[in-house]
């Protein structure tokens, strides 16, 4: 293997990088989009946290039995309506596993172990904290210096997405997203 | 000079060889952010490619309606039933170039049971259905449809999956022109994840994860290429199916668990039952069976003609 110069890695590097730059994610459901200003005025709490652990298990839903998961995650920052919150939350998202059966209820919010997200959520009569309008209310961050709100993984189809919270804030850094939230919140 | 140029030939090749020109659309898999030990990979389209890939072993799976259909939004099961069969017929008449793909989608007639569930020890149905009184997904108030599938952990089969419709919240509409929330694009769409598919970032196809129906006119209604690529490669059609059975896992049954007879007593649906034994002993291979699973294939579909007209 002879030398390879620097600039050919970069250019190499960097076009690889385009191909991963313009990729979609994945799974569904179709929602109605949500605007910005909506999913805040709706949301109960609007917090950046980190999922710690999580269950599944069955609960009664609509009269049915579903599998469920109840993530335990830690309130890293409180972005708008964070009030006399705790440290830490629980947050119900619908499917899971228990033993061999999967369920998955597509376009859900899927909070990954160890990993930052903000999350606009909404607090259910039970007392638990469900993610608003489901993976809409859902931004995984980078772990770059920037902190960028990426798109959640299972992002449902959005019917008008033109004018969506989702349109609006992925790509922009965690600073530019909490003034603005902040300015709905009226704060 | 020479390294570099080649370096950089290469980056280009591997940027137009995972481009989502390619290949844009993504499948379902068992992989779970939420376990600890996960970590749901994602490739160059950002798929996610760890776990197993989710999909339907048979050749045939069924979809039933629910019998009320959508008073709500004026629709009864005889406007809705040949909606789904149409959402369903685009996905298994896809040119594979050497056939269609090795799956077929049977409708049923009426369905009872209005709610999704899975039942470990008696009859189910795979169903379209709507909520008309409750829409039981806290935070999904603006959803028009939720697709809910299920599946075993260990190999990626599926064994149930239902796609409810938001009687409530959505004006769900059939016909031309489209005005509300489009039944057959609503459905045409939620039956990719029903086979097993996720999103894919071509902004042509129908799986793509942003539908604007005022611009995008009827373009969910119909596959694009993209589409097509996906179901093939999720059902190629020189797949060998595990069975050719219809049944459903543990049976068919148009009620719901609470309205079945406890699980000893179950018989399950019995023209669904009698078809899946006799299709399943035809794939044995004697004459005998060839035969009395051509019967039952023809049984099937003269019973689903005369449940949907």
């Amino acid at each position: 293997m002879g030398q390879v110069s620097r600039r050919g890695l970069l250019v190499g590097l960097a076009s690889g990088a385009v191909a991963s730059t313009f990729g979609v994610s994945a799974s569904a459901t179709i929602v109605r989009a949500l605007s910005l200003p909506a999913l805040v005025q709706g949301s109960r709490r609007i917090v950046v946290v980190t999922a710690l652990d999580a269950d599944s298990h069955f609960e009664e839903l609509g009269r049915r039995k579903r599998i469920v998961t109840d993530t335990r995650v830690r309130v890293e920052e409180g972005l708008a309506k964070a009030e006399g919150m705790g440290s830490e939350l629980m947050v119900r998202t619908l499917g899971g596993a228990v033993g061999r059966l999967g369920e998955r209820v597509h376009g859900q919010a899927q909070l990954v172990m160890g990993e930052a997200c903000v999350a606009f959520l909404l607090q259910g009569p039970d007392g638990l904290h469900y993610v608003n309008g489901m993976a809409q209310g859902h931004y995984p961050l980078s772990r770059s210096a920037a902190r960028e709100l990426a798109q959640s993984p299972d992002l449902p189809a959005i019917l008008g997405f033109e004018g969506s919270a989702v349109r609006e804030l992925v790509g922009s850094q965690l600073t530019a997203a909490t003034a603005r939230i902040r300015g709905l919140a009226g704060k | 000079m020479k390294h570099s140029a080649v370096i950089a030939a290469a980056g280009m090749v591997a940027a137009l060889c995972c481009a989502p020109s390619a290949r844009a659309y993504c499948r379902t898999t068992t992989c779970d952010p939420s376990k600890v030990a996960s970590h749901c990979e994602l490739d160059a389209n950002r798929c996610v490619v760890s776990g197993k890939l989710l999909g339907w072993r048979s050749s045939c799976v069924t979809i039933g309606v629910q019998q009320m259909g959508s008073p709500n939004n004026g629709l009864s099961f005889e406007d809705i039933a040949p909606v789904v069969e149409q959402a369903f017929e685009s996905w298994m008449q896809a040119d594979c170039g050497d056939g269609k793909p090795s799956i077929e989608v049977n409708l049923l007639g009426p369905v009872e049971c209005g709610v999704s569930e899975y039942n470990s020890e008696v009859g189910n149905a795979n169903i379209v259905l709507f909520r008309e009184k409750e829409w039981p997904f806290t935070g999904a108030a603006n959803a028009v449809a939720v697709t809910t599938t299920r599946f075993d952990t260990k190999n990626g089969d599926l064994w149930d999956a239902d796609i409810e419709l938001n009687g409530i919240g959505a004006q769900l509409s059939i016909g031309d022109p489209i005005e509300g929330d489009d039944l057959l694009s609503v459905l045409t769409h939620e039956a990719g994840h029903f086979l097993g598919l996720s999103h894919s970032n071509d902004n042509t196809a129908t799986m793509r994860p942003v539908y604007d129906p005022s611009r995008d006119g009827d373009d969910f209604r119909s596959l694009a290429q993209d589409d097509v690529d996906a179901i093939c490669a999720a059902y190629p059609p020189s797949r060998k199916p595990l069975t050719n059975s219809c049944e459903n896992r543990h049976g068919f049954s148009e009620q719901c668990r609470a309205d079945q007879p406890a699980p000893n007593d179950s018989k399950g649906c019995s023209l669904n039952a009698r078809t899946a034994t006799a299709a399943t002993s035809g794939a044995r291979g004697s004459w005998a069976s060839l035969l009395a699973l051509l019967g039952a294939v023809v049984a099937a579909r003269v019973a689903r003609r005369r449940r949907i007209v």
